[in-house]
């Protein structure tokens, strides 16, 4: 960080020292920020070796720590307005937060590894659900209680059991109702957890809309459908044709007799297993195929489907919210989204997995170059409010394997 | 004395949000930090100072105090962070951190290998042990659970005079045996699969294969013995532990909640170590020895496998099942050499013998409850 204007959209006009003391705040000319991240890759990888081997060394103890250390690295590297971000948690503090929630997650677990005894052990799925929420709000408020920014810290009101409530009533109406009610739920549990934020003693506002996500969840939904049905007629076309020897441009007397593996180079193979080879004809090979494609293309369809509605929920959640007089504003769009996404699926898949710590790169910079802060940051004044008096967080959060976001 | 150590450096006071551009003085033990207009905004003593974050360019240290906790003094790396760290008392320094040089890693790496080497070994006997304190219901459930999953749809034998001397033989051979099972033996109705099962909690399955090729009674007497000494050792609890232990234990390490979720798949994939095998191969000769029945009706069983085992072919993959848990053959066969000078009895007559060869001319659904 050399100079704070490199920061800024626009450079600030001879920024007047904000006034502290009991004058109501006047935003200046509105200015556009962005956040700033200078973190590195290779520290990053860095970070994660360790993360690899220190998990393996402590049978997954030092994951808590690992991850601490990670997070401390990243927040460092994000700067608003010339000033870094600080994340103050600690090993020891997630360490004592799973401590804590380990009775739980033998109660609720076990049972459920044990349904092949009984499959009443599966009923525990549903205090299990209701947890979930427990942990996405416990762990959100640990999150902000540990951010900071110009040495204020974020603070998150409001009650944990409420918020699960909530989000398991719109879970069950998002069953009742066949997802149509999704848009409306993600956007009143983002209400819940930012009409309750805090940085310092400003209060974030959320006045979001479901109204406009509805349009971009539906034609998501319908991309799903019709994708669906266009793989199901395939592999249906595939397999009616397979059935009737309808091979439509394939000699099948050249897939009846033995003369077929000769023509392929399978002599040798033949002799040894030619009754196996026998069942690897047109047939199977279509079906296979077919079967293949339905079954792998799903897992790339949803994500690809789902990121029109995705990029419309992650504007909305940008446009609703307020802190003070700062406004927010997210420029994903599904195209932007998807190719990110399949350059990230590709990266992961030519590498092995091993590009990993690069995808968190990458995910870390588009975040970082779709988001902008509108206001006057210099005029933004924050008194410290009030500490949250967490001494552990995040233990059913790590029990879950969830991850509750920042935002 | 007053020492400058560092000018125009960021500070946050903790109590607003405002950025300070300060001055940092060193006079005697206190920290002054001071503002472009001179005004004093903290004074802090020596004592109360703490460093929360080491520079690490382009961020800068953190140094704080315990008096304005929330207060946070940036300093970049370099000689006014040197000058504070030699004077700030070691117990308020930042605690150690693991190293990130690349060098470092082949330590780590080395140091992961020989975890990995110890968790893979020495933790599974250590598990295995829990096997002891297992009550016998809840070992009973995962023997019915496993035995489901391994029959499938395949069908009890359930002819009536067949079960009685199997049963008979059971009750004979557990007289031998020190454990309180209830024993549960049966015959599946598969002529494909040449073996024999036990599973937790005294469930034992013969498939009908391996009395349709026994040449005696012995042969079958055997088996019996051989597996149920498995359950008398507890290998089937043991291995269950073992194996769900190691799924636990690897999913801690790698976060991973799916294999917990899996774990009760695990149940089903339940191998014998070597160890165990012989072991259950001693204690099945002595337990009939004791009974005056012959062990060369295992002997001769193992031999049988033995002798499939250098020409499998596509269709002789039934037996492979048998082999993978079943190792060292050879070895286990010299192992049961019996005593020449023992004189042996008929373990049951031939109008029993004949009884347990037609025990599948009645089936009945393969059911735990």
């Amino acid at each position: 960080m050399n100079n704070e204007s490199d920061m800024a959209f626009e450079e600030p006009e001879a920024s007047p020292e904000p006034t502290t003391e009991n004058k109501p705040i006047k935003p200046g000319k509105a200015k556009k920020y962005v956040l700033d991240y200078d973190g590195k890759t290779g520290a990053l990888y860095k970070l994660f070796l360790l993360d690899f081997f220190m998990r393996i060394i402590t049978i997954g103890i030092y994951s808590f720590w690992g991850k601490t250390r990670l997070r401390k690295y990243i927040f460092s590297r994000h700067a608003l307005d010339g000033d870094r971000f600080e994340y103050t948690g600690t090993g020891g503090e997630l360490f004592k937060g799973f401590l804590k929630v380990l009775p739980i997650l033998v109660i609720l677990f076990v049972p459920l590894a044990l349904q092949g005894v009984n499959p009443l052990f599966s009923l525990f799925y549903i205090p299990l659900v209701y947890c979930v929420g427990i942990a996405i709000y416990g762990a959100t408020r640990y999150r902000y209680s540990r951010t900071r920014w110009r040495g204020v810290r974020g603070y998150l009101d409001g009650s944990t059991i409420g918020y699960a409530n909530l989000a398991f009533g719109r879970m069950l109406l998002n069953f009742i109702t066949l997802g149509f009610a999704i848009p409306s739920s993600d956007i009143a549990k983002h209400r819940y957890i930012m009409n309750n934020a805090y940085f310092g003693n400003v209060k974030a506002e959320f006045t979001g809309d479901s109204k406009v996500l509805f349009g971009a969840y539906i034609k998501s939904m319908l991309l799903v459908f019709f994708l669906f049905i266009a793989l199901g007629g395939l592999f249906y076309a595939s397999f009616a044709m397979a059935q009737n020897g309808d091979y439509s441009g394939y000699d099948q007397s050249q897939y009846s007799s033995e003369k077929k593996y000769d023509d392929m180079n399978f002599s040798e193979f033949n002799s040894e297993f030619g009754h196996l080879a026998g069942e690897l004809n047109a047939h199977t090979f279509i079906i296979a195929t077919a079967s293949f494609l339905v079954i792998f293309i799903p897992f790339l369809i949803f994500p690809i489907a789902r990121s029109i509605y995705v990029a419309a929920l992650m504007r909305e959640k940008m446009r609703g919210l307020k802190v003070g007089h700062l406004k927010f504003m997210c420029t994903v769009t599904a195209g932007k989204l998807i190719k990110h996404k399949m350059a990230n699926a590709l990266i992961l898949l030519l590498t092995l997995g091993l590009g990993f710590p690069y995808i968190v790169q990458r995910n870390i910079r588009f975040m970082v170059r779709h988001h902008i802060i509108m206001g006057d940051l210099k005029a933004f004044q924050a008194e410290q409010g009030k500490d949250q008096g967490l001494t552990s967080g995040e233990g059913l959060e790590t029990g879950f394997d969830i991850d509750a976001g920042f935002f | 004395m007053s020492v400058n150590v560092a000018s125009a450096v960021k500070f946050y006071d903790g109590k607003t949000s405002k950025v300070h551009i300060v001055d940092v003085v060193f006079s005697g033990s206190i920290l002054h930090i001071t503002d472009s207009t001179g005004d004093n905004l903290a004074s802090w003593s020596i004592a109360t100072i703490k460093i929360l974050e080491p520079p690490s360019p382009p961020v800068p240290g953190i140094i704080s105090s315990d008096v304005a906790p929330d207060a946070r003094l940036h300093i970049e790396a370099g000689k006014g962070w040197t000058y504070i760290k030699s004077r700030i008392p070691r117990h308020n320094k930042k605690l150690w951190l693991l190293p990130t040089h690349w060098s470092s890693f082949f330590g780590y790496g080395l140091v992961s290998v020989l975890s990995l080497a110890f968790l893979f070994i020495m933790f599974p006997r250590v598990l295995g042990n829990l096997a002891l304190i297992m009550p016998a219901s809840w070992e009973n459930a995962l023997g019915e659970h496993v035995m489901e999953t391994m029959v499938g749809s395949d069908r009890t034998c359930s002819a009536a005079d067949g079960q009685k001397v199997l049963n008979d033989m059971t009750r004979k051979i557990q007289g031998q045996m020190t454990r309180d099972v209830k024993y549960d033996v049966r015959v599946i109705n598969n002529n494909y699969m040449l073996n024999a099962f036990a599973a937790p909690g005294g469930h034992i399955i013969i498939y009908k294969k391996i009395i349709d090729d026994a040449g005696s009674p012995e042969e079958l007497v055997g088996i019996l013995a051989h597996e149920m000494a498995h359950v008398e050792l507890r290998h089937a609890s043991k291995s269950v532990i073992r194996n769900l232990g190691l799924g636990y234990t690897l999913s801690a390490i790698f976060g991973n909640v799916g294999t917990l979720e899996s774990a009760a798949s695990l149940l089903s994939q339940m191998s014998y170590s070597r160890e165990d095998e012989r072991s259950a191969d001693a204690h099945a000769k002595k337990t009939l020895s004791a009974l005056n029945i012959n062990p060369r009706g295992l002997q001769e069983f193992l031999e049988r496998v033995a002798e499939m085992e250098p020409n499998i072919d596509i269709k002789g993959i039934e037996f492979l099942s048998y082999l993978s848990s079943h190792p060292d053959t050879r070895e286990r066969i010299k192992a049961l050499e019996q005593d020449q000078t023992q004189r042996y009895t008929a373990p049951m007559s031939e109008r029993e013998w004949n009884a347990v060869r037609s025990i599948c001319d009645q089936t009945k659904p393969t059911t735990y409850e």
